[in-house]
């Protein structure tokens, strides 16, 4: 996977040290395992910005493999990740709909 | 700098090697680190003091290259570049194995405590860290591992060893 | 079934605790997280998409019942009900949580098992022919020497820290069921008529980006001598493998940019340097490995049972999962039962939890306690009594493990992709599924005969895709899933690369692509003749004709 360079529109992401569980940046600094609580960057210096963020929580030893990932607005205005592979994090395999965060959803339709 | 030996587990009596660069001027006194160039260039005068001189190599030197000093230095140390980079350990090996070399070796520079015990068994007898913590770390690890399969330097027995009630045929000769 | 004394139960504990340490420092920030990652690796325990993932080393392929009831206890207590067996042997779990990750090395510690060398740049868990011990025509048990290296390759104090991964395979029967030749260092047992038992070594071979059937460095090395060689081996490795680029660090570059001559050249002086001094204490050792590796008390049976023949007779589905997934033992009465993990469209490889213990119950009662995993991503029961079959096969068939399709075109390997792993570029396994479909719905997997269709998410080839007959490499075209198609590789003892056939193909076309080729198989093959040996005869250009046009 080829590091994005900082811009718009986009998410930062990461997984927590202590639960592997893959989590999203929100605007106060804290880590959510929804992407639609997730900061979208504004622009690239707000991408930066977030990015150091992520990266004081990882020098903290809170979480691991920070990355940025594109993103955009979905109908109901909130952060989606738009690459496969964030999608598939935002989501779980694709071959088990009844593991990972999509697990809850589906079990709500 | 910390030091440590890492069979005793203390560094008190370890010396401090001054790390020279190839231009530096040598101290008046004190021990000092150069590198092979240095050493191969000024060995006369280097050789001619009476402060201890140890040989500063990286992992990827050659032991057959460092041969003709082995009885002339103080010491051996080797750089660890970057703690992933393992051919420091091929080194110590081959010059306690292969050149028979029986003095000090210290391993510097991109050290953790992971390390501690396979440098230990691949024939390191010191370590020079960068904090009193990562000492710590050192010491702890090196009381965690008891055993070991591999017939590695150190007189250590083996498991195989213990295993087979036998001593191994380079210790027994 | 080697069992661990009190010496290999020290070490594995000392690991645990040494990595409950290692934790500690990364939590309190004394470890860098590029520090911390190449120690967890060393344990086993990788950072996938949603969560970690830890492998769990089999080594040589071989478990118990109760080694298999405890996986089964892991999957339901720290993971998500399931395991996923891989192309080496080793089982995978994808969800469990760092924070019970020493408690799980205890579980395993507690049924002789452990994660230790399952990852990292170091000498990784011995792989093995899973026939080992019951295979008709093997010289010997292959086990004792896998095991032998297992202890010396562990927490071994040079070779911790290579360039890269360094895989080790041992293969004792003129079938290559080990797949020797693509790995770091295959040994293929063999005799001499002078020196005795001892092992010809194939050296550099690998798959990833750059695959290469390895060249065979030395053609005898006596058992005696074989650490010996190992280390002379590993220790030039060590020494000039390059550590400039992590894709041009394994072996095989080294051995192709060296040329073969030139580094053998290296390793036998060292080899030389080395012998002198040698210790002879290994040769105890494996005395005392092979004395637990002895075969199971077989009883003394007649080859055929009159039972068996007569459910053979009035059970076709029976009947057909023997012919396809039952080969020969060498003791008569009994047989080799293939227990496939490749259900039609199901996820190559993964097993529930229910699925292990239903696996372990067989073992224990009608299979003398042993089961193996493949290189294929299924397992084994290796001895079971002729008159056992019929109901080993009917409590499979209950629990969803009879498919009849070993070597088959659905029994397909197929890596993480996408859906779990950090490295891919797209899905395998939605492929696999979706293939697996096709066949079984053509119901034509018979008339096929022997195909290996393997599939990796990207070119690490983790999926083998490399000695696939019919190989699929996922790619990411500017976001999208692409698939680039190879023919005519093989991992066997006749072994080969696929040949890429030309532009790749989508999710959908990439199925048809596959049945393209079969086709234009079934159309062209003489009597008898496999997939592979019509590819061979042919070369591609039929087959690209089918795929491209003419044009
Ligand atoms: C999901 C996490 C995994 C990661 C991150 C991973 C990573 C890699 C990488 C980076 C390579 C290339 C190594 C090299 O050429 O130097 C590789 C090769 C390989 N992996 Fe994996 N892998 C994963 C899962 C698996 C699984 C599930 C299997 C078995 C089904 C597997 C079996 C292999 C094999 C057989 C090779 C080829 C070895 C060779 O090049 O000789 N890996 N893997
Ligand atoms: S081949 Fe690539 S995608 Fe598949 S498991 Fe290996 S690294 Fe991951």
């Amino acid at each position: 996977m080829a590091d994005l360079k900082p811009a718009a529109s986009q998410l930062i992401s990461a997984n927590a040290l202590w639960t592997g569980q893959a989590v999203f940046l929100t605007r106060d600094g804290t880590w959510s395992t929804d992407p639609a609580q997730a900061a979208l960057s504004t622009s690239a210096e707000d991408s930066l910005h977030l990015l150091e963020m992520a990266k004081a929580s990882n020098a903290r030893a809170e979480v691991e493999l920070v990355h940025l990932a594109a993103a955009t607005l979905r109908e109901d205005g909130r952060p989606w990740p738009t690459r496969n592979r964030e999608y598939i994090r935002a989501l779980g395999p694709t071959v088990r709909r009844d593991l990972g965060y999509q697990a809850a959803t589906a079990r709500a339709d | 700098m910390e030091r440590l030996d890492l069979r005793k587990l203390t560094g008190a009596h370890l010396k401090p090697y001054r790390q020279m660069d190839d231009d530096a001027p040598m101290p008046e006194e004190g021990a000092v680190l150069v590198s092979l160039e240095r050493l191969t260039a000024e060995s006369e005068t280097l050789l001619a003091h009476n402060y201890p001189v140890g040989l500063l190599v990286p992992g990827q030197a050659k032991a057959a290259d460092l041969a003709p000093w082995l009885d002339k230095v103080a010491l051996i140390a080797i750089r660890f570049e970057k703690f992933s980079d393992g051919r420091g350990f091929s080194l110590a090996h081959r010059l306690r194995d292969e050149q028979g070399f029986g003095g000090e070796i210290r391993a510097t520079g991109h050290l953790i405590a992971d390390h501690a015990e396979f440098l230990l068994r691949s024939g390191v007898t010191s370590v020079e860290l960068s904090d009193p913590l990562a000492v710590d770390h050192f010491i702890k690890r090196l009381k965690l591992y008891s055993l070991w399969y591999q017939d590695t330097l150190d007189a250590r027995p083996t498991i195989l060893e213990l295993r087979h009630g036998r001593t191994r045929k380079r210790l027994a000769s | 079934m080697y069992r661990y004394d009190d010496y290999d139960q020290t070490i594995v504990r000392q690991r645990i605790n040494d990595f409950r340490d290692a934790v500690e420092r990364r939590l309190s920030g004394h470890l860098s997280e590029e520090e911390f990652k190449l120690i967890r690796q060393m344990n086993g325990v990788y950072l996938q998409l949603h969560a970690y993932m830890l492998r769990v080393a089999v080594p040589y392929g071989s478990l118990d019942s109760r080694q298999m009831h405890k996986l089964a206890h892991i999957a339901r207590t720290y993971d998500k009900g399931y395991g996923h067996f891989t192309t080496r042997q080793n089982i995978q779990y994808n969800w469990p949580a760092l924070r019970d990750m020493p408690d799980i090395l205890e579980e395993l510690a507690a049924v002789d098992m452990h994660a230790i060398q399952t990852s990292g740049n170091l000498i990784r868990n011995v792989t093995a022919d899973p026939y080992a011990g019951a295979a008709a025509e093997e010289l010997a048990d292959p086990r004792p020497y896998a095991e032998l290296i297992r202890q010396w390759s562990t927490l071994h104090p040079e070779f911790s820290f290579l360039p890269r991964k360094f895989k080790i395979a041992v293969n004792a029967s003129a079938t290559d069921r080990a797949a020797v030749k693509f790995h770091d260092i295959g040994l293929q047992l063999k005799n001499d008529p002078q020196q005795g038992r001892g092992f010809s070594v194939v050296v550099g071979g690998g798959m990833g980006r750059t695959p290469f059937v390895g060249p065979i460095l030395r053609d005898f090395v006596p058992e005696a001598q074989i650490l010996t060689y190992l280390e002379a081996v590993l220790r030039s490795y060590n020494e000039l493998g390059r550590r400039d680029n992590a894709f041009k660090a394994r072996i095989k570059i080294l051995v192709h940019e060296l040329g073969k001559e030139a580094f053998s050249e290296m390793v036998e002086q060292e080899f030389a340097r080395l012998l002198p001094t040698a210790d002879d204490l290994p040769t105890v050792e494996l005395a005392r490995i092979r004395s637990q590796f002895i075969t199971p008390t077989f009883d003394q049976l007649p080859d055929q049972d009159a039972d068996y023949e007569q459910a053979l007779k009035t059970d076709d589905a029976f009947a057909h999962w023997v012919a396809v997934n039952v080969v020969p033992h060498k003791q008569p009465g009994y047989a080799i039962a293939n227990i496939s993990l490749k259900p039609y469209g199901g996820i190559p490889g993964d097993i529930s939890a229910d699925q292990m213990d239903l696996v372990a119950d067989l073992a224990q009662t009608v299979g003398h306690d042993e089961i193996r995993a493949t290189h294929a991503q299924n397992l084994v029961l290796p001895h079971v009594r002729k008159r056992d079959l019929y109901t080993v096969w009917q409590a499979l068939d209950k629990a969803g493990l009879a498919t009849a399709n070993l070597d088959r075109a659905s029994d397909i390997i197929a890596c993480p992709g996408l859906d779990y792993c950090v490295l891919a570029n797209a899905r395998s396994i939605p492929i696999a599924q979706e293939i697996s479909k096709r066949f079984a719905a053509k119901g034509r997997e018979d008339l096929i005969g022997e195909l290996k269709i393997k599939i990796s998410g990207c070119i690490n080839a983790c999926g083998h895709h490399h000695a696939g007959h019919i190989g699929i490499l996922g790619v990411d075209r500017k976001g999208e899933e692409m698939y680039q198609l190879t023919l005519g590789g093989s991992g066997a003892e006749d072994a080969s690369i696929g040949q890429i056939t030309g532009r790749g193909f989508d999710e959908a076309g990439i199925v048809d692509a596959v049945d393209t080729v079969v086709d234009t198989y079934l159309g062209q093959r003489k009597t008898d003749e496999t997939f592979l040996e019509t590819y061979r005869r042919l070369g591609p250009a039929p087959f690209k004709e089918a795929l491209y046009g003419t044009a």
